[in-house]
């Protein structure tokens, strides 16, 4: 058990803790100060398979094996609690073990990707403080969750800029404080949501820049979005500002980034875009994209166009990708998700391997299942 | 050429099959509901407006006005078929939605840190027996299963009137 305790290490330890907070939790029951109702315990899982047609390379190289038969991956376990320490205070956690979790698996990890607590003076002014995805855009806070979106993976070249030659838009997590709430617009059935945050800025000394203890980078950002009655309509703003370390002789290079982003929602038709432009030093990026969908029964269509130009100085850089796909949900708790993905990058999109395709297809499928 | 073909391909399949959910939805609540809103008789709110009640119901209002926290209850009905059920109805007529995309709406509010849906009961015994023991609850039974006691009716102001 020692041995097995000393390979586990830091694994062991992480999730062992978390069991325990859980059970704890759970064994609480009346006595505790949030009783068994004020806590709920929600969860997804999910497997990919995908596969690419043309030279698509791996780090490893083009000899990998994978890349002849496809990868399935056990892309998800993550658990959400969500307890009510009382009327006015919520304490929000969310664990993530990505790509089946292994010592082995140096893709893997265990990640918290929220814990904060939440005060409600009342609807209109609430206070967060913890670690948090960065409100930004529609899907940051959505981020990894599965189950509530309908292709594969959110808009990568806006969402994950970093695996498409460009850099991060906006950084995922912040830890510190933000103020946000809801204010009625002219005591009628429209909103506006409002978020105003200020965390630990970026640095790229340690894998966990948000949490990093003596990390002297701070940041500030903020999102504003309208919501018509019934959400037929979503527009909003968003805004991001703070310092990024990227090397010991670069250590506040700044970085700032707007967003905008517009959902048009009539019955089961929908229609969603966002325009996102990220300055980070003198490199100046430009991401877009836009989706449509139709939700006939449980079958939803879907086809989206997202654009990526990293450096626009730099010529020949960008990345493409068009993709259409189907997201079926199976049942109440279960989502099947199959897509195309056509890939286009320029000549000089700096994520291109040596050798390999510039352009090339992609299939990708999923299931998820949620609890 | 793929660009065009990209774009053609998002008007298609925003254009094609629109008609599906258009004849489930009304614009307002309707006055003559088979649903009545319920809250105990202590609440000392007497009506909400149609927006009000909407807000509620998606998290957006958490608080009643006299302080205390909001406890919203749905009632699922597993005995008959979902699409006519009780929470069916509900989401249609006071929210707006169909119950797929009210559905949708919880999983994003959940797995995004926003908050809770409703309680579930299955029976409106269940629902009357909570919101007659919780001041803070708000529910909906159908109008036959209504029963006065620890329970009173919340009169929903609509663009119809009451």
């Amino acid at each position: 058990m020692i041995k097995i305790f000393a390979n586990y290490n830091y694994k062991f330890s992480f999730t062992t803790a978390y069991s325990l907070l859980l059970a704890v939790l759970i064994s609480a029951g009346s006595s505790s100060a949030a009783g068994m109702d004020a806590i709920n315990i929600y969860g997804y899982f999910d497997l990919g398979y995908n596969i690419t047609t043309g030279d698509r390379y791996s780090k490893s190289g083009p000899s990998d094996p994978n890349l002849k038969n496809g990868a399935f991956d056990q892309r998800h376990l993550n658990i959400l609690t969500d307890i009510m320490v009382s009327p006015n205070i919520a304490l929000r956690t969310h664990v993530e073990f990505e790509h089946g979790i292994h010592p082995s698996a140096d893709s893997a990890s265990v990640v918290m990707e929220y814990g904060f607590g939440e005060y409600a003076f009342s609807d209109t002014l609430k206070i967060r403080g913890g670690k948090m995805l960065s409100p930004y855009g529609i899907y940051s806070e959505i981020h990894d969750a599965t189950p509530a979106y309908l292709a594969v993976s959110p808009p990568e070249t806006f969402y994950r800029a970093e695996f498409k030659g460009g850099h991060m838009i906006a950084p995922k997590w912040t830890t510190g404080l933000a103020i946000l709430g809801e204010l009625s617009l002219f005591s009628s059935r429209h909103d506006v949501e409002y978020v105003l945050y200020v965390g630990n800025g970026e640095s790229r000394f340690t894998t966990n820049e948000s949490e990093q203890d003596d990390n002297p980078n701070k940041s500030v950002g903020a999102r504003l979005q309208f919501i018509s009655a019934g959400e037929v309509l979503v527009a909003g703003v968003s805004g991001f500002m703070g310092d990024r370390a990227l090397s010991q002789e670069e250590l506040r290079v700044p970085h700032i980034a707007v967003a905008s982003h517009l959902s048009l929602t009539w019955k089961g038709a929908n229609l969603t875009g966002e325009f996102g432009r990220s300055q980070m030093g003198s490199v100046t990026e430009i991401t877009w994209y836009a989706q449509a969908s139709v939700r006939v029964g449980r079958f939803t269509p879907y086809a989206r166009v997202q654009v990526i130009d990293p450096n626009d100085t730099t010529p020949d850089d960008f990345w493409t990708v068009t993709l259409g796909g189907l997201n079926i949900m199976v049942t109440d708790a279960m989502f099947l998700k199959v897509e195309w993905n056509e890939n286009q990058r320029g000549k000089r999109n700096t994520d291109i391997i040596s050798g390999e395709s510039r352009n090339f297809g992609e299939f990708r499928a999923a299931v998820t299942l949620m609890f | 050429m793929r660009i065009i073909r990209a774009l053609a391909l998002l008007l298609a399949v925003i254009i094609a099959p629109m008609a599906p959910e258009q004849s489930a939805l009304a614009e307002e609540p309707q006055p003559n509901s088979a649903l009545v809103v319920i809250v105990n008789i202590a609440n000392p709110v007497k009506q909400l407006s149609a927006g009000e009640l909407e807000k509620i119901y998606l998290g957006k209002r958490g608080f009643w006005e006299w302080g205390k926290p909001i406890k919203m209850i749905d009632l699922i009905e597993e005995n008959i078929n979902e699409d006519k059920s009780a929470r069916a109805i509900f989401s249609v007529e006071y929210l707006d939605k169909s119950l797929p995309s009210l559905k949708s709406y919880w999983i994003r509010a959940i797995f995004s840190g926003r908050g809770q849906p409703p309680l579930v009961f299955g029976k409106s015994g269940d629902v009357l027996n909570y919101v007659s023991d919780n001041v803070e609850a708000i529910g909906y039974i159908r109008k036959k299963d209504f029963t006065p006691g620890k329970i009173k009716r919340m009169e929903i102001i609509t663009e119809h009137g009451p």
